[in-house]
Order: structure tokens, then C-alpha cells, then sequence
């Protein structure tokens, strides 16, 4: 009876305590408090971007610990202490330029002139991975359905399949489909008559560098409350389909009319996109391998791919290829 | 460009590499699983009472079976009507109350935890944490096999997360489908798995274990393994194609992990492991990610109360083509069983990397006592360096209490 008593005692101490104050969140707090258009890496406040307790030790990190008495755990105070920090105007790198004005701007307020500290893609975890906003959730649920009624079907046809291997392919079964079914995969293999890459975009509106190549970006993220791009597109290795991951291994040069050039490389889906200002009007070059081909005419509009349709519209010659 | 290195480190190095080494050789030392220690009543493989031939996870008849003969404190003899060596009713999947068929294998894991840190110069914190609350099962009808594991993680674990939250996440450690061959010494699967690296203990954030990212908790990825469980090898190779709960694709890590070990005698194992993985972009520093580990472990018990587990991984990091840095990482840990269910924990460890050398020990106590119950404390210091050469002496306490079904 004591054991009993004792161990519900220890259940109740152990798992059914209060929360955690762990700081998980904070880069996510920061990205909201200041508008920011992607979550400060852990490298902001914690040495080598190795997090645990005793390892905020870059020049921000110390400041807002050791000046403003930051804690973990506690987001309601992360914001305070970026308030304070704001009007205190605090320069933890001393270049003269206030540690809040920096992370806006995109810059490292521990490395004194700059140092990008923001712009990589966001990290997020999970299958279901962010929607934007208005849009509704991958259809997967119905590719789930179907799939797993095809497979009961089949294995229902099937004659002298014994009874415990049938339910345990209809279990694996289910248990694929559901993984498929939630959208961890959102990258599939594909016949190269579909696409010439072997590979299309499957994961629907997820929000993802990758998402749907070939289609015109800054349309659809205007329209949809997506991250705000001055410059996106895709390049393709030839005419594709909307959907085919594109070429990698390629950039898109633009020189601004005040003569600046902008590089921005295509990721693994052959997706570009920038949300620094390039002054109008601007000339577009794409490199890749040695290579490059100019645009003919200069441009004003940086939705590449609302012109490079598969077909082309508006004059435009198809898609953008590599050169 | 080669990390510096002080001669204090190449000392704790050739200090710590000796007593692995000792450990290894003259204690004529395995793999491991989920409670390596098992090693004291001869069971060196993990495939015996693991549907994971690697160890760790859903448990088989037999495993339940010897987990209530051997695991648990026993308080009294056998009722009248049951023999000595007869596992009691209270076995079973939840203590007996459903007997799953051959074919399917049933569990769950519940651990709760209350964690007090203290790091010099701040304030304690203190967390309660749901460290685990999973479900498992495993079908294997004739040489198919498929396991998973689905769950609750109140907080942590995002790499496992199926649901996109900052907290209260739904996850799966573990998902994947195989076929088996000759009596189950072959397995060849794919899906996401624990990686095949080291010493599986239930120790997660010991350093061998987070340096090589390689614990039980969340650094699973998606793969193809191959495994081979004989009488005195066993060993797993993986082929990483990257965790798919992390997005965007740049953040995955790809590459080749596995393990090779050996039965030197019925208590005795050592082991030889490694790793290599890059990814576009680390999920930690945010830069490329190029990184390796390889390793010597091994168990041995020189007396059925005793248990000696040791693991050394050597560390090393490229994330640029003319920046390498080395590192290493060991442990050394005692486990004494003075009565069947209770054990003393002693560990040591040691990590030495870009920031200086870190050294922590831990004293724990572990009772087994209740079936599928058993409750873990520990006191933890470690003196962890930080960049700029300084060090940082953090205390911990942690308190556990387990539940399986």
C-alpha cells in the first residue's frame, strides 16, 4: 500500500507538474516583436549557436543578460528587455549602429559592419509544417484515403494471403499512407517524362523554399500573406512543367540601376528569391557552370516566372533556362 | 586549419583514450541497448528482448519475460503454484491485462522528470518535464517487419515532431518498415530509425550522445539500415538520407553511420563506431555542416554486481573546405547492482572541442521497484567551457519515474 501510495505521489510530483522555461521560443519572439522577416539564429545570444545553460556569452546575449537581467523562459520579459534595449539604443559591437536597428536590417549586432544574422531559411519541424495564412491544408488527406483504400482492395483480391500478414500489410500500409498522408515528404520522385529533375514539388501550400517551382512567387505570396520577395523565380533546365524541381547549381545575377549587383543562388529546387530592393530598372544575368546568357531587355518586375510560364507569356520565351 | 590544441588537452586526450583502452582491453570488454548493463547476465546482443536488433524500444515475450525475472526488485518466492524461474502474471503488455498475438508487438514508454539547474552566477531553474509518453508496436508476420512509435512531447524533441508547434508536439521517434532473413539475423529496413552509433542507453544528454548526435530522444533520421545479429558479431549500417520532419531540405543531414562489435566472451563486448554527415545548413550554428565521428566502445562485467561501460568518439568538424576542427568525446560509467532492481550509477566524462574541455560527473541511484516501474535520480556537475576560454560549473538534479506498458 505504501508503494502504491508512494508511486502515485511521484507520478503526480513528475508528470503532471507545471510548464517548462526553457527558451525554445525566443527567436520566434524576436522575429514577431520586431517584425522581422525570419527568426534570429540561436548564434545571436549563444556562442557557436551551441544552446544550453551557461553558453550566452556573445556580446548581444551578455548585454541583455548581465545589463537587462534576461532570464529563460520568459518571453514577456524578451520583449520588455528589446523594448529597453531599443531606447537605450545599445551597441553590444560598438560599430555604431544600435544592436536592435542591426537584427531589422538583417545584420549581426555581436560583429561590428555586419555579418548576416538572419535571412537563411526558417527551421521548422513538424509535417505539418506552416500554411499560409488563408490557404487551406495540403490535400494529402485525400491522397491518405485513397491510397488506403486501393491497398485494402488489392489485398482483399488477393487468395491464400494469410490472415496476420494481411493485417499487418493493412497496418504498414496505413502507416505509410498517414506518414505520406501528413506531408513529411514534400519532395517525390517522379517518372523524367513528368519531369526532367526526377522530382516534383508534392508537399501542396506548405511553406518551403522549395514550393511549387515554375509558379509566379510574388503573386501568390501577395495574395496569400507569404514572405514579401522583391525578386523570385525558378530556373529550369529546360521547358518543365509547374511543380519539377528546377536546376541547381545555378545564380541569378542583377545589376541595379544604381549599378549594384545582387546574386542569388538557386536552391536545391532551383527556386530564387531576394527581399533586398534592387533599383529599377535592373539587368538580369544567369550563371551557372562557367556559363552565362544575358536577359535581352531591362526589367522592372522582379516575379520572374509570372512571364516565364512553361509556354511563355508576355513576350517571354518559356521558361528560365540555364545557359 | 587545425583547432588549437594545449597541452592540456592532448592530456585529458591520452588520459581519457587510456581508460577507454583499459576498459576495452584489459577488462576484456559490447553493444549495447536501452539498459546495456543487461551485459551482467550474459545477454551481449539486444535482438533477444528488442524487436530493434540494435536495442532500445519495443520488447519481445522473452524480453518481457526476463525484464520481470531479472530486472525488477522481487520481494517475495514464488506463490504456490508458480516455479522460480516463471516470469509472474504482471509481464505482459499492461501487466497482463491483453496478450497481444504472435505476430504483433505492444508497448509504451512514460517517463517523467523533475530537473533543478543551477549554473554559476544565475539563478536555479527548475523544470518538470514530460520526457517521454509513446506508444509502440511492431507487426512482424513471417519475415515482414514494421515498427513506429507515436507520442506526446510537452517540450523538445522538434526533430521528432510530426505537429509544427514550439511546444506540445505530437511525434514519432521512430517509424519504419524491413523484411528479415535466416531467423531474424539479417534485417534490412527503411524508414526513420535510431542511429546505429555507441552505446544505447537511456542517458540521452550525456555528451557521447549529443557531440555525436546520435541519443535516443530526437536525432533519429530516415534511412536504409542493414543489420546483422550473429552468435559473437552483430553490427548496422545505415545509409542517411535525412531527417523529413525538418524542413526546408537544406537542414537535412545525409550521409553513413553504423557500428561493428564483438563478443569477446559470454560479459566481455567491444565495439568499434562511425559517422559522417553534411548538410547545406546546420541546425545548431546555422553554417554548413560537415561532420564525422568514429569511436571505440564496450561493456564488460567483471563480477554479476558490477557493470563497466565506456565509449570514446574522436569529432571532427569541416564546415568549410580550409576549416577543420577536432574534438573527442568519452565516457566511463559503473553500474552496481548490490540487489536485483537497485542500482548505483557512477559516470565520468570528458569533451574537448573548439571552446576548451568540458568534464562532468554523475552519481545516480536507480530502483526497479514495482513491475514495469522503476524510478532514477541523479546529481550531475559539469564544468562547461564556453568560447573566450572561460568555464562555466553547472549542478544538476534529476528525478525520474518511469512507466512501461
Amino acid at each position: 500500500m505504501r508503494q502504491i501510495a508512494s508511486t502515485a505521489a511521484l507520478a503526480g510530483i513528475l508528470l503532471f507538474a507545471g510548464a517548462a522555461s526553457a527558451s525554445a521560443d525566443y527567436p520566434d519572439t524576436v522575429k514577431t516583436h520586431l517584425s522581422l522577416t525570419s527568426a534570429p539564429e540561436c548564434a545571436l545570444c549563444h556562442a557557436g549557436g551551441m544552446t544550453g545553460l551557461g553558453t550566452v556569452n556573445t556580446l548581444f546575449g551578455t548585454t541583455a543578460r548581465t545589463k537587462y537581467m534576461l532570464t529563460s523562459g520568459n518571453p514577456t520579459l524578451l520583449t520588455s528587455v528589446l523594448d529597453k534595449m531599443k531606447t537605450d539604443k545599445v551597441d553590444s559591437d560598438g560599430d555604431g549602429t544600435g544592436d536592435i536597428a542591426e537584427l531589422i536590417a538583417g545584420t549581426d549586432p555581436n560583429t561590428a559592419g555586419g555579418g548576416k544574422i538572419v535571412g537563411k531559411p526558417d527551421l521548422t519541424y513538424g509535417c505539418v509544417a506552416t500554411v499560409a495564412p488563408g490557404q487551406p491544408l495540403p490535400s494529402s488527406g485525400a491522397a491518405f484515403g485513397l491510397a488506403l483504400v486501393a491497398v485494402i482492395a488489392v489485398a482483399r483480391r488477393r487468395r491464400g494471403f494469410v490472415g496476420a500478414s494481411r493485417r499487418s500489410l493493412f497496418v504498414a500500409a496505413a502507416a505509410a499512407s498517414a506518414v505520406i498522408a501528413v506531408g513529411c515528404y514534400d519532395v517525390s520522385y517522379v517518372t523524367s517524362d513528368v519531369c526532367s529533375s526526377g522530382l516534383a514539388w508534392t508537399g501542396g501550400d506548405k511553406a518551403s523554399p522549395n514550393m511549387h517551382p515554375g509558379f509566379a512567387c510574388i503573386d501568390c505570396h501577395t495574395a496569400n500573406g507569404g514572405p514579401h520577395f522583391t525578386i523570385a523565380g525558378t530556373i529550369f533546365p529546360s521547358k518543365t512543367p509547374d511543380d519539377c524541381l528546377g536546376a541547381t547549381d545555378a545564380s541569378i545575377e542583377i545589376t541595379g540601376a544604381d549599378g549594384k549587383l545582387l546574386t542569388i543562388t538557386a536552391n536545391e529546387a532551383g527556386n530564387f528569391y531576394s527581399e533586398l530592393a534592387v533599383k529599377t530598372p535592373y539587368q538580369v544575368k544567369v550563371v551557372s557552370g562557367g556559363k552565362s546568357k544575358i536577359m535581352g531587355s531591362a526589367q522592372t518586375t522582379g516575379d520572374c516566372n509570372s512571364c516565364h510560364t512553361e509556354a511563355g507569356a508576355n513576350a517571354a520565351p518559356g521558361r528560365v533556362t540555364l545557359p | 586549419m587545425l583547432a588549437p590544441r594545449t597541452t592540456q588537452h592532448v592530456r585529458l586526450l591520452s588520459a581519457l583514450l587510456g581508460l577507454i583502452a583499459f576498459a576495452v582491453l584489459s577488462l576484456a570488454t559490447s553493444r549495447a541497448d536501452a539498459y546495456p548493463w543487461m551485459i551482467r547476465h550474459e545477454y551481449t546482443g539486444c535482438a533477444i528482448c528488442h524487436g530493434d536488433p540494435t536495442g532500445g524500444g519495443v520488447l519481445t515475450p522473452y524480453g518481457r519475460a526476463q525484464g520481470d525475472l531479472l530486472l525488477r526488485t522481487r520481494y517475495s518466492s514464488p506463490k504456490p503454484g508458480e516455479e522460480a524461474g516463471d516470469p509472474s502474471k504482471t509481464a505482459g503488455f499492461l501487466w497482463g491485462a491483453f496478450e497481444p498475438p504472435d505476430w504483433l508487438l505492444l508497448g509504451g514508454s512514460f517517463r517523467g522528470a523533475t530537473l533543478v539547474t543551477k549554473a554559476a552566477g544565475t539563478p536555479a531553474d527548475v523544470r518538470y518535464i514530460l520526457m517521454q509518453a509513446d506508444l509502440r508496436a511492431m507487426i512482424r508476420p513471417s519475415f515482414f517487419r514494421a515498427g513506429g512509435a507515436i507520442g506526446f512531447a510537452h517540450e523538445g524533441a522538434l526533430p521528432a515532431a510530426v505537429t509544427s508547434n514550439t511546444a506540445n508536439n505530437v511525434v514519432s521517434r521512430e517509424h519504419w518498415a524491413g523484411v528479415a532473413f535466416k531467423d531474424d539475423q539479417f534485417l534490412l529496413r527503411a524508414g526513420r530509425m535510431n542511429l546505429p552509433f555507441g552505446i544505447r542507453n537511456i542517458d540521452h544528454t550525456l555528451w557521447v550522445r549529443k557531440s555525436t548526435r546520435t541519443d535516443i530522444n530526437d536525432s533519429q533520421e530516415h534511412g536504409v539500415s542493414f543489420a546483422y545479429n550473429g552468435d559473437t558479431v552483430r553490427g548496422e549500417v545505415m545509409g542517411i538520407l535525412g531527417n523529413f520532419q525538418v524542413h526546408p531540405d537544406a537542414y537535412r543531414e545525409r550521409g553513413a553511420v553504423g557500428y561493428l562489435e564483438y563478443t569477446i566472451s559470454p560479459r566481455y563486448t567491444a565495439g568499434l563506431n562511425g559517422l559522417f554527415t553534411s548538410a547545406l545548413l546546420d541546425r545548431t550554428s546555422g553554417t554548413t555542416l560537415k561532420r564525422g565521428s568514429a569511436g571505440i566502445f564496450g561493456r564488460g562485467s567483471p563480477t554479476l554486481p558490477l557493470v563497466l561501460m565506456a565509449e570514446a568518439d574522436m569529432l571532427i568538424n569541416a564546415p568549410a573546405a580550409t576549416s577543420i576542427s577536432l574534438g573527442m568525446v568519452g565516457m566511463l560509467q559503473a553500474d552496481y547492482e548490490p540487489k536485483q532492481g537497485i542500482h548505483v550509477l557512477a559516470t565520468g566524462e570528458v569533451r574537448v572541442d573548439t571552446s576548451g574541455t568540458s568534464a562532468g560527473g554523475w552519481l545516480g541511484a536507480a530502483w526497479f521497484f514495482l513491475p514495469h516501474v522503476d524510478a532514477r535520480f541523479d546529481g550531475i556537475v559539469q564544468s562547461v567551457a564556453s568560447a573566450g576560454g572561460t568555464s562555466t560549473l553547472v549542478t544538476s538534479f534529476l528525478g525520474q519515474l518511469h512507466f512501461f506498458l
